[in-house]
């Protein structure tokens, strides 16, 4: 579904990625690790054709994208939905409005119909009906996330790309969002690509992920995989004080 | 029937993709099918999104066909379990207040303004006694003098061009009237007298509230909206010591320093025409502005600057702390910002016009 190789980005004379590898495949459920700063929001916008790389190649849907035509990037751009770390809602529009833009963007649509179709997304992110007609700027932080999720699956698009979907959630949400992401991606087969801290996440819904550290990929592959990642951090990560507290909670549930 | 459903024996059999893009069209195509249909069967359907599932719900609900009869693969009928779960009948709700309604409410909301706005001045006022009472710990001299920077010296460039070409223009149009009289050298009352007590002041103040007013407006806006306002409280830094008195004041200094430039450009571009196309020489020029220029005419013109740039300073400033917290009505602050600030400009100078007949002078 996405692959990229060798790819470097540079801001001015700071270099951000030395050359990152990372394949996608269909059905994925993608985590990309990293410390604060390694450059993973970065990474994402690449794959956005945001931001180009400054050399590489970036593969999307089996096409590179050096090679796509703009009628390609925008079919592209039709079968993703995309979530940024701050929300970033339309803040002129209610939530309602935010989540109905990409579908009426595309096609024309009964108001009663879209209306449904709007709802049931505000429910599937368990927002409360009566946040249909609210502004951005009356949610909370957690609120404006769920929206913002809501929006990005408003095309139930094939490949989906969160960055840090659940920061800021309260545990009971988190865990909702992360039943919601496992049961639409086998119902609808997604693709989903997030950056994540969540180890809640990472164990219950990713099948495989990657680390990013010093501008390059550490490990990729399933979680156990990498949770054997021989770097200082990774091992705090999984095996730091956190890491262990959860994963000996992790184990009492099992028993 | 259409390539998106058919009836085989009472049962409706879907077809092709029920997805998003599809929903208006097989909907409308829906509306003609008979409804003592006994099945529903999915299964051929090539994809069904969500969208295309809340259809197929409404539709079976509205068949009263039972659940049992409906015939989904595996996929489908967990995605028909999530969206069943949860989807909500809804009804639109319509809100009409009229045309009255709302020509009444916009005055209201008109009025409701201003008295915001005499209050905001109210409040500034109070403050700003504070201000006087502790200068070393709430004057931000910085933050003023950056703001004369670029809110004055900045303006410069342009204030003197539009001056100068008014002056030049005034002067012209009056050369036609004054030769045929032949009392040519009037140029210099006509242009001098107009320029300093009326187009001067107004000139400068016309583009400071394009200029000042718009950005005053939109960065409070901004940091509004970025919550940068609520950030400065919790420091325990006021508000409105940093954004909005640094601007009335550096205004306030800078207007009347303006005012003059914009009077000796507009003076030199009457001069200019004169000498060109009435033939005033300069020397004339200046023995007949020496006689007429008297000291109350030089500050009946410059004492409307700070006025003005109070007007223009907290205009713009009560404008920020005005917008919602979303972008467009910063877009729309901004530009009520510069429309009121130029209306109350032009107000006050009529005022002032009065007042100066008042006073005789
Ligand atoms: N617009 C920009 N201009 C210059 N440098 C930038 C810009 N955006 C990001 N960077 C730099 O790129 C690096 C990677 O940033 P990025 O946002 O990708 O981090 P991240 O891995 O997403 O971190 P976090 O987990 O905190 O979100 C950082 O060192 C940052 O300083
Ligand atoms: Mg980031």
């Amino acid at each position: 579904m996405i692959r990229l190789r060798n790819v470097v980005t540079k801001i001015g004379n700071r270099v951000i990625h030395k050359g990152v590898n990372i394949t996608v495949n269909k059905n994925d459920i993608y985590a990309i690790l990293g410390a604060s700063g390694s450059g993973k929001t970065m990474l994402l916008r690449e794959m956005l054709m945001l931001v180009k790389p400054a050399s590489g190649t970036i593969i999307l849907f089996n096409k590179d994208i050096k090679d796509a035509s703009e009628d390609d990037k925008n079919s592209f751009r039709d079968r993703w939905g995309v979530m940024f770390q701050s929300a970033s809602l339309f803040t002129s529009l209610s939530v309602g409005e935010n989540i109905a833009t990409p579908i009426l963007e595309r096609t024309k649509m009964d108001k009663i119909l879209l209306k449904e179709i709007v709802m049931f997304k505000l429910s599937l992110v368990g927002l409360q009906p009566e946040v249909y007609n609210m502004y951005p700027n009356e949610l909370s932080g957690g609120m404006r996330k769920k929206a913002a999720l809501a929006r990005a699956i408003a095309k139930d698009p094939e490949l989906l790309l969160l960055d840090e979907p659940t920061s800021g959630l309260d545990p009971v949400s988190a865990e909702d969002f992360d039943n919601t992401i496992k049961n639409l991606s086998a119902a609808l087969n997604l693709t989903v690509v997030m950056v994540t801290h969540d180890l809640d996440t990472l164990f219950h819904v990713a099948n495989r992920a990657c680390i990013l550290k010093d501008g390059i990929v550490l490990s990729e592959g399933s979680i156990d995989e990498i949770s054997k990642t021989d770097d200082d951090w990774a091992k705090k990560f999984f095996y730091g004080e956190r890491g262990i507290k959860f994963q000996k909670w992790k184990q009492n549930r099992i028993i | 029937m259409c390539k998106y459903f058919g009836i085989v024996a009472e049962t409706l059999c879907l077809y092709d993709d029920w997805t998003y893009k599809n929903i208006s069209d097989i909907s409308k195509s829906l509306k003609s099918i008979p409804d003592n249909l006994k099945l529903l069967d999915a299964t051929q359907a090539k994809d069904i999104d969500t969208s295309g599932m809340i259809l197929i719900i409404d539709l079976i609900e509205h068949l009263h066909i039972s659940g049992s009869v409906v015939k989904f693969n595996d996929n489908q009928k967990n995605l028909y379990n999530i969206v069943k779960k949860h989807k909500k009948d809804t009804q639109p709700k319509q809100e009409n207040i009229g045309f009255i309604g709302k020509f009444l409410s916009n005055i209201y909301n008109r009025m409701y303004e201003l008295y915001l706005f005499i209050n905001f001045l109210g409040l500034i006022s109070l403050d700003f006694a504070g201000i006087i009472a502790h200068p070393k710990k709430r004057l931000r001299w910085r933050a003023i003098v950056k703001g004369i920077e670029t809110m004055g010296y900045n303006a410069l460039p342009i204030i003197g061009v539009i001056s100068f070409l008014i002056g030049a223009v005034i002067a012209y149009q009056g050369s036609v009237q004054l030769s045929r009289f032949g009392v040519n050298i009037f140029v210099v009352d006509l242009v001098s007298i107009s320029i300093v007590r009326e187009l001067g002041p107004l000139l400068v103040a016309i583009i400071l509230a394009g200029r000042s007013a718009s950005s005053y407006t939109s960065q409070i806006g901004i940091m509004k909206v970025t919550q940068e306002i609520y950030v400065l409280d919790t420091m325990g830094i006021r508000p409105y010591d940093i954004l909005v008195f640094p601007k009335i004041i550096s205004l306030v200094i800078a207007m009347p320093f303006l005012i003059v430039f914009s009077d000796i450009l507009g003076i030199f571009g009457g001069m200019v025409v004169s000498q060109i196309s009435l033939g005033v020489s300069i020397g004339d020029f200046f023995r007949r502005l020496n006689q007429i220029m008297t000291l109350k005419l030089f500050l009946s013109g410059i004492i409307k600057g700070p006025v003005f740039a109070v007007l223009i300073a907290a205009i713009g400033s009560f404008k920020g702390f005005r917008t919602q917290t979303n972008v467009e009505s910063i877009g729309k602050n901004v530009t009520i910002s510069v429309v009121d600030s130029i209306f109350s400009v032009i107000v006050a100078d009529a005022i002032f016009s009065i007042l100066f007949r008042w006073a005789g002078i």
